[in-house]
């Protein structure tokens, strides 16, 4: 993209050296004001292609005061003459080159690191997994365009005529937006989120120390089985891919066989401990097979025979119920808090608009948006629909 | 699952309730408390869902234990809940199976909605009570519920769905009957102790039915003073949930033929309790008795007396160990609380009895 750039800025630098050779006789105000406007005349992509790496503007500028006060130093940034030539856009030399190398090395380790991080992660609830491939996806395509295809002269070129072609990259931060934010909330406002939820009973399983609390009593009134089974299938879904057929078969011969000790109350077991086991031992040709959802309808099952035991726990044990209540309370205070800060958001957009209002009054059609209505009504809705009205109004002028 | 570890918290919930898992262990505790003879231990036995939780609940009402209060019930809302759902998406996808088409576009979409995503806290709002009854009431769905014999249904399904403008509304409280009739499969043992008079008190051990759960009947068969076996007489058309394709009925007397037969229970007093007489009633009249018995005289098999009758046969006819003169036959409708009142009090002075004897 750099190299692009330079390339294209070199062109323009080159025109003005001969408009600058043509008109050497002027006074240097004119030369400004000529190559100013030679440079309008030019396509618009070269003002384009600088605003792209305005970034530098601000490195530029400190090295241009360094420089002021030690000119025997080379540039870092800037090429010769500094700052106030402007007759080029941006410059590449090889310390840039470096600099910007060392930042995206910097930036793609980084990432990496957190891809993993967040592959390891053993629970999904959100779907970050998906989420992440779908934006790794995305990202490769978006450098494959800009970085390959802006090195043809042809693509980049044309694409010019119609829009800049550095936007590739900011279409990818629009979709990235789009993908992370604007999705999930669509899809999970949508009533999915109840879902999500885990029930009080997979709370309780979750939990180190009431899962202990659980599998003592459950062992006490003769049926560990279904919260054993309920913890080998969560470790299942944590196995290495090396490792999962040894625990699938595991787990098929302990709970699914009928005569073991820790037999299932399932019905057909035979049936399903050969449908399982078939599953298995077809997996040696095919590892796809052994996915961690393999055992979900079982581990839905245990939950359900827990419900059981789980009734006779809460009424028997004070300190469960104890603990429930607690978890309760907590639940309830959170929800109050997110509301809390869903209404404080709220006042305080409606306070930043109404300044706006006053600070703009120099805006034409105000009087046309119902301001007492945005005081009185502290309804979110009646709060959005002036904030656009007055987008819109902002956006015409 | 010999060494029991008791924890601390079991001791701390005892003041709860009377009803506390005691620390069974076989060999430990239980064995001092079979010398001790204040403590009458009854075991209530029985294939699947032959009532016997049931009874322990009809049991525990008696005595003022768990159900009594609103704010147990509450707890169990849910459970009537699921129970509601359960059943819905049964008859769902029995008409599937059945290829029985649901009749009415709005009920499909009702059915559709079941399957996928309807969970108990949906049932809050009382436009469910319509949708889910309309949909009970949908030709389809009622045609399925008469071939209920070929899928599993629990037996609650028709209450339920009569009871739903009830359920479905967020101030709900499930009644002692909603809690009496709603299913839960039983897993495990569970147990609760009450006062006799004469300073003795009654241990009442409550266990699961399925093939699995028999398997730990055992640990509670050296400490037995006295047996309940229930079976279901309404299961005659029926196969096994743990099973389909097994018939209840060789199931039931299969495991009876075990328990009773066990040299453990030689001299202690023996109860068959026939439960379901009011769902027998009602389903003899509709069916025939008399095709799944070969042995049974066509002419009268629309007399429950007879039919019961037959059945008691069936079931005596098991036993070969054990002395007669301990048995005792009832029948019983463990929904009906009155009738599980008398039942059992008979129950109890059949055992007390026996217990002078010795």
């Amino acid at each position: 993209m750099k190299m692009n750039e330079y390339k294209k800025d070199e062109k323009i630098t080159t025109t003005n050296n001969n408009q600058l050779s043509q008109i050497s006789n002027n006074t240097t105000t004119n030369t400004t004001t000529n190559t100013i406007s030679s440079l309008s005349n030019k396509k618009i992509n070269s003002s384009s292609s600088n605003n792209l790496t305005y970034d530098n503007d601000t490195e530029s500028s400190i090295e241009e005061g360094i420089y002021s006060r030690d000119s025997s130093k080379p540039r870092v940034f800037l090429g010769d003459g500094g700052f106030f030539v402007s007759t080029r856009g941006c410059v590449i030399n090889n310390s840039i080159v470096i600099i910007l190398a060392v930042e995206a090395i910097f930036y793609i380790v980084v990432e990496i690191v957190f891809l993993v991080l967040s592959f390891i992660t053993p629970r999904d609830t959100w779907f970050i997994k998906r989420e992440t491939l779908v934006l790794i996806t995305l990202q490769f395509l978006a450098i494959i365009l800009f970085a390959i295809c802006g090195f043809l002269d042809a693509i980049a070129n044309f694409t010019d005529y119609f829009v800049p072609f550095g936007f590739v990259l900011m279409t990818y931060s629009f979709v990235e937006v789009i993908v992370c934010v604007l999705f999930p909330i669509l899809v999970y406002s949508n009533g999915k989120i109840k879902n999500g939820k885990d029930s009080e009973l997979e709370q309780f399983l979750m939990n180190k120390r009431t899962f202990t609390i659980l599998l003592d009593f459950a062992r006490r009134s003769y049926c560990p089985e279904s919260v054993l089974c309920y913890r080998d299938i969560e470790r299942y879904k944590l196995t290495s891919k090396k490792n999962r057929k040894k625990a699938a078969l595991k787990i098929t011969k302990t709970y699914l066989k009928t005569g073991s000790p820790l037999e299932l109350n399932f019905p057909k077991l035979n049936q399903t401990f050969e449908e399982y086991s078939q599953i298995i031992n077809n997996s040696n040709n095919n590892q796809s097979l052994l996915e961690t959802s393999l055992f979900e309808s079982i581990q839905l099952h245990c939950l359900d025979d827990m419900r059981d035991v789980f009734d006779r726990l809460k009424n028997q044990s004070k300190e469960t119920r104890n603990i429930l209540e607690q978890w309760k309370l907590q639940q309830q205070l959170k929800e109050m808090d997110d509301i809390n800060i869903n209404m404080n958001n709220n006042n305080s957009t409606t306070i930043t608009m109404q300044q706006q209002f006053e600070d703009d009054s120099y805006l034409p059609n105000v009087e046309s948006i119902d301001l007492s209505n945005i005081n009185n009504n502290q309804n979110i809705f009646k709060i959005i629909l002036p904030i656009g009205v007055f987008e819109i109004d902002n956006l015409t002028i | 699952m010999g060494n029991i570890v008791v924890s601390p918290h079991d001791k701390e919930g005892q003041h709860h309730m009377m009803a506390t898992p005691t620390s069974n262990n076989p060999n430990g505790g239980s064995a001092a408390t079979a010398k001790n003879k204040s403590e009458i231990t009854v075991l209530l036995l029985g294939a699947g869902e032959s009532g016997k939780s049931t009874l322990f609940k009809q049991v525990q009402f008696f005595h003022g234990v768990g159900i009594t209060h609103d704010q147990e019930r509450i707890e169990l809302i849910e459970i009537v809940r699921l129970n509601v759902l359960e059943n819905a998406k049964n008859l769902v996808a029995a008409t599937q199976h059945l290829n029985i088409p649901i009749e009415q576009p709005e009920n499909r979409e009702t059915a559709k909605l079941i399957i996928n995503s309807l969970n108990t806290n949906d049932l809050e709002d009382p436009s469910w009570s319509k949708r889910l009854y309309s949909l009970w009431k949908d030709a389809g769905i009622q045609k399925a519920y008469e071939n209920r014999e070929k899928f599993q249904l629990y037996d609650s399904t028709e209450y339920l769905f009569e009871n739903l403008d009830r359920i479905c509304s967020d101030k709900y409280v499930p009644t002692v009957v909603d809690v009496i009739r709603t299913r839960t499969k039983t897993i495990g043992i569970t147990d609760m102790k009450f006062d006799v008079g004469d300073g003795k008190q009654l241990r009442l051990v409550d266990v699961g039915g399925q093939r699995n759960e028999r398997r730990k009947w055992i640990h509670f068969f050296n400490t037995v003073d006295a047996v309940v076996f229930l079976t279901s007489l309404s299961e005659f058309d029926l196969n096994l949930y743990e099973d389909n394709g097994y018939w209840r009925v060789k199931e039931s007397l299969r495991v009876f033929n075990e328990v009773v037969n066990n040299a453990l229970f030689y001299k202690v007093p023996f109860v068959l309790l026939f439960n379901k007489r009011d769902l027998f009633e009602k389903k003899i009249a509709t069916k025939s008795f008399s095709k799944y018995f070969s042995g049974f005289n066509e002419a009268e098999e629309k007399n429950p007396v007879a039919c019961i009758e037959y059945m008691t046969k069936l079931f005596l006819n098991e036993i070969t160990e054990h002395p007669l003169d301990t048995v005792s036959v009832k029948t019983l409708s463990a929904i009906d609380h009155d009738n599980s009142k008398q039942v059992f009090e008979e129950v109890k002075q059949f055992i007390m009895t026996q217990q002078h004897r010795e």
